[in-house]
């Protein structure tokens, strides 16, 4: 059965749409989730209320494609995700005057399995990891990002920098040990 | 961030892109499915509860208008009442107020008329009127109780509309009786005949054995005579 004969089905209340359509993109979507918040269960939770509200407002949405479908299911975690980090009040950054330029190193991220750099997103400060996220991944512009998270641009911009910097020093890090690894 | 490179970012974003899962956690799809699809089907049970209550509250609505409804009419009305007999306030109020004259007084109590007088905050006098002939008998006992009665005053805080302080009776429409207008002729005839029966007096007299008295009156109408005939009595 096609994903649009399954949106439809899901549109009339079929429950057995509704958990195929569950199945196929859970694993995905608890991934987003967990880029944003560090604890699995706040994860899930947040995973839980964003296809409970995707079922709810499915009656509105027109399928088009499954890359539609990703983005529109995407963006409904990530604005969870981001209401969740709201009301725990994380997004209080100080603007930094001094916004560096920070090359990531690309061999050393080369060396690295999508779940090494999953790790060290998640190890990030929560403001550094959001902006990070939201820049880097989702490709937002700062404008957009300052918008969402109710701070400035520069604010923004300065989060980046420090993720990046951090993220830096975690890869040479990582990329020593992964040198020692291949020595022995 | 001027000098970002894109194609660093991208570099991130492809392999982030792909990943399904984690090594270590493993997600139980079975689990989290039970509890949305509990969630799912909760709400929607709750919907129906919602609409079962608005069913109910309907009903009892319409159950209790009656009960309501009659309330609201009987106020209209004694709000009509109100406005027709601000006319004859002035003469109501004299009545109450001149007790001290015992022929006022009578002439007041034999067209009895039950007046509350309401003083409102902007002092106006409201009187509700009802008119009721006594008999002549009660007269002189209305007139011994009529000495005490004060002027009722209802203080403006009282609500004026409840049917406990206001007696407001509909003065009744007189029906006049329809009659067609050959009726009407006939029984004028009639009554004129009546008149003239009366008139003629038939009436006896005796002289020794003679019993004097008046003939027929039909037969002496058309002459207009009297005629008088004798007979001999038995006595």
């Amino acid at each position: 059965m096609g994903t649009s004969e399954l949106i439809k089905e899901a549109k009339q209340g079929s429950a057995a749409a509704q958990k195929y359509l569950f199945d196929q993109w859970a694993g995905k979507m608890l991934m987003i989730c967990r880029r944003y918040v560090k604890s699995n269960e706040d994860a899930e939770e947040l995973l839980l209320d964003g296809f409970y509200k995707f079922f709810r407002k499915i009656s509105s949405f027109n399928y088009v494609s499954d890359a539609a479908l990703y983005v529109w299911l995407r963006r409904i975690m990530i604005n969870e995700c981001l209401m969740f980090l709201r009301k725990k009040n994380v997004f209080n950054m100080v603007t930094d005057s001094t916004v560096e330029e920070i090359p990531l190193q690309e061999e050393a991220l080369n060396n690295l399995s999508a779940a090494e750099i999953f790790s060290l997103i998640v190890q990030l400060p929560v403001g550094y990891r959001t902006v990070f996220n939201l820049y880097v991944i989702e490709g937002m512009p700062h404008g957009e990002i300052a918008s969402i998270l109710g701070i400035a641009e520069g604010t923004s911009k300065s989060q980046l920098s420090k993720a990046k910097i951090l993220l830096q020093k975690m890869l040479l890090q990582n990329d020593i040990e992964y040198a020692k690894r291949k020595s022995q | 961030m001027l000098n970002e490179n894109p194609n660093n970012d991208l570099h991130w974003k492809n392999k982030l892109g792909d990943l399904e899962g984690l090594p270590g956690n493993a997600f139980n799809k079975e689990g989290s499915w039970d509890k949305l699809h509990e969630r799912l089907h909760e709400k929607d049970a709750s919907r129906k509860f919602v609409w079962l209550y608005a069913a109910a509250a309907c009903f009892l609505i319409a159950l209790l208008f009656p009960w309501f409804w009659p309330s609201n009419k009987e106020n209209d009305l004694t709000k009509n009442n109100i406005q027709q007999n601000q006319n004859q306030k002035s003469n109501s109020v004299e009545s109450v107020s001149i007790k001290k004259d015992p022929v006022k007084i009578i002439s007041s109590i034999a067209i009895e008329k039950i007046s509350i007088t309401k003083e409102v905050k902007n002092k106006k006098i409201i009187t509700v009127t009802d008119h009721k002939r006594l008999p002549v008998e009660n007269i002189a006992a209305e007139y011994k109780k009529r000495e005490f009665i004060e002027p009722q005053k209802i203080s403006a805080k009282a609500p004026l509309d409840t049917h406990l302080n206001i007696t407001a009776i509909v003065p009744e429409k007189q029906k006049l009786r329809v009659v067609h207008i050959n009726e009407l002729g006939e029984s004028q005839e009639e009554a004129s005949t009546l008149v003239r029966k009366t008139e003629i007096h038939s009436f006896q007299m005796k002289f020794a054995n003679q019993e004097v008295f008046v003939k027929s009156p039909n037969s002496s109408t058309k002459t207009h005579f009297t005629i008088f005939s004798t007979k001999t009595s038995s006595n």
